[in-house]
């Protein structure tokens, strides 16, 4: 285990919204990396974000953020420090240099920040980009690394916009923080959805819930984006592939592959791929042994989760329906 | 012996009060706006501290009274923060100073110290902030604009995000308050024209309002806290000159003796030409 990085902090936030899937799981290797290496992480549950977002009640984000802190400490075992964002964005000294932002900052200055296609952006939408980029000044005394996908990049760019701006720079002693952050960025890629498309393209049938059942489980790897000896067509990634390379690999050992009925052990992802792309392994048993191992993880997962901590979900609206 | 309403003139005789029903005809009558479907419980008047505390103040004083004397508790609400985001023309720390002036001035006019909340108290709250985060999501940036309208004093250039937040934090007052009535001039309705109804979709809760017709000044058919002091009459003016001020504009006379006398003594007292000294109290509420 390397141990490089035991004074630096490092950043991921997201926003309690929708039951856990496994695009998530990029992520979450990805920050089990940054804990491994020493780094100090802190795990930003956005719950006035999500309700902002989405416009969840108050009782409902509570059940949400939870849910999502026990997910991701308890179950997939990142060694972070959960901060909820209500407990830090609602001080008053938080709110005063949100006021006092959104009070300087023009229109135009954040025009290129704001979703494409969005052409009637709701208010929430300039609190919610100028709120993540404050919170780096008060979530800790220092942030040196910020983990994010990258579509957070067009609001992480609002801070170079907002010190560019004059009278932000004459009231420097306001939040002069803003003007000192050296965090370094690394933006991290969600994984794709089963057809091998990003998840901002998603649906909630087109991604593997840890809630679905087996049946669910079962086509929606079979609808599987799966190329024979191809890591990427038409645009779509393998996402059979990648499932194994995000959900399957780095959960287990060894993964075990049965090929025309004679059992191959792989001990690393690599040597898996390459056994795939050379026509070694053909996508259907593959398939098989996707199934067999996210079936095992989900199962754990699913006891492991306290009922209570998901009474809020629906499940039903996860199954797939009969004409998908 | 009940008032006698005639052309938006009430005469005034001993023991009058006046009804929610001649209220309503009262505001109507002189270009007003309302919406009272019964006496509030709970009224909100909102002001920025960005001027000296002047004459136009005196009707809504007078509302206020009506209310309370019906049983309302009443918010006065200083609006300290919105002086400084109406596109930081006012400094904060002028702000500050001025909010002291209007708390004081209003005090010397009779107004009970438990009306008064600035702004400051609460929008710092972990409730507050939250709640306002909340409503942003129910307000976009084009409406918010619309409705600031003639409210806010930047031009389409010089907006900021402050302007939005302006909009958004008057609206979100009235839910946070918990008022069922508000009271503003017409010429700052569009905030609440498009806010009350947004509120209504979000909570249910039907809010009455009361847009008063806008004051005219000594000199134009306005007064504001920005204009100069000659078209200005301070609400706290002596006797003298309170009688110098009504000798000078007979369009500021006409209104403040039909339209805001009427307000400021509704209960009784005769007081249809009133002297310099009977206004003088009775805009400190000593009828």
């Amino acid at each position: 285990m390397q141990t490089d990085c035991c004074d630096l902090n490092s950043l991921w936030g997201v926003a309690p919204i929708t039951p856990i899937h496994l695009g998530y799981d990029s992520l979450i290797l990805h920050q089990k990396g940054l804990t491994a290496r020493g780094f100090k992480h802190i795990l930003l549950m956005a719950d006035i974000h999500a309700m902002m977002s989405h416009g969840i009640t108050w009782k409902d984000i509570n059940a949400r953020r939870v849910y999502y802190e026990y997910y991701f400490t308890q179950i997939c075992g990142i060694g972070a420090t959960c901060v909820y964002g209500s407990s830090f964005q609602t001080r008053p000294g938080y709110s005063e240099d949100l006021y006092f932002l959104l009070s300087q900052i023009p229109f135009d200055a954040v025009r290129d920040s704001k979703q494409s296609g969005d052409e009637k952006p709701m208010s929430a939408w300039v609190v919610y980009a100028i709120m993540q980029c404050l919170d780096i000044v008060h979530i800790a005394p220092k942030v040196d690394l910020i983990v994010a996908e990258p579509g957070q990049k067009r609001i992480y760019r609002l801070l170079e916009v907002i010190r560019e701006i004059k009278t932000i720079q004459s009231n420097r002693q306001m939040i002069p923080r803003l003007f000192n952050i050296s965090s370094q960025f690394e933006y991290v890629d969600y994984s794709h959805d089963i057809f091998g498309q990003p998840l901002s393209e998603s649906s909630t049938h087109s991604r593997i819930s840890v809630h679905d059942a087996p049946i669910t489980l079962r086509r929606k790897i079979q609808k599987m984006n799966a190329p024979e000896k191809q890591k990427k067509a038409g645009g779509r990634v393998n996402a059979l592939l990648e499932h194994f390379k995000n959900s399957v690999f780095p959960w287990n050992q060894t993964v075990s592959v049965s090929l025309s009925g004679k059992e191959k052990q792989y001990a690393s992802y690599d040597a898996f791929e390459a056994d795939y792309l050379i026509g070694a392994i053909h996508p259907n048993d593959a398939r098989e042994a996707l199934f067999n191992y996210l079936e095992l993880r989900l199962k754990d997962i699913q006891k492991s989760f306290e009922r209570g901590i998901t009474h809020w979900i629906d499940f039903s609206r996860l199954e797939l329906p009969h004409d998908y | 012996m009940r008032g006698e309403l005639h052309t938006g003139l009430i005469f005034l005789v001993s023991n009058y009060l006046m009804t929610i029903e001649e209220l309503r005809l009262h505001l109507a009558a002189f270009g007003g706006s309302v919406r009272l479907k019964q006496w509030p419980k709970r009224v909100l008047w909102g002001v920025a501290p960005t001027g000296p505390v002047h004459f136009g103040y005196a009707p809504y004083l007078g509302l206020l009274r009506l209310f309370a004397f019906h049983g309302a508790k009443v918010i006065l609400l200083i609006a300290n923060y919105h002086g400084f985001l109406d596109s930081n023309k006012t400094p904060f720390a002028e702000v500050a100073t001025k909010t002291k002036v209007y708390k004081t001035s209003f005090v010397k006019m009779g107004v009970p110290e438990q009306w008064l909340i600035e702004t400051n108290e609460f929008y710092f709250t972990p409730n507050y902030f939250r709640g306002l985060m909340e409503f942003t999501s129910h307000l976009s940036i084009s409406d918010a604009l619309a409705a600031a309208g003639l409210t806010l004093r930047s031009t389409s250039a010089e907006r900021t995000f402050g302007d939005m937040l302006y909009v958004a934090t008057q609206i979100y007052d009235v839910q946070h308050l918990g008022v069922d009535c508000v009271i503003c001039g017409q010429d700052e309705a569009g905030i609440y024209e498009f806010g009350l109804p947004a509120l209504y979709n979000i909570t249910d809760a039907e809010v009455d309002y009361a847009y008063l017709p806008i004051a005219p000044g000594l000199e134009s058919n306005a007064m504001h806290a920005s204009d100069a002091s000659s078209n200005k009459l301070l609400l706290e003016a002596n006797p003298s000159q309170i009688a110098f001020a009504f000798s000078r504009s007979s369009n500021f006379t006409e209104h403040h003796s039909k339209f805001t006398f009427p307000l400021l003594n509704h209960q009784s007292s005769g007081l249809s030409e009133p002297s310099p000294e009977a206004i003088f109290k009775l805009l400190r509420g000593q009828t």
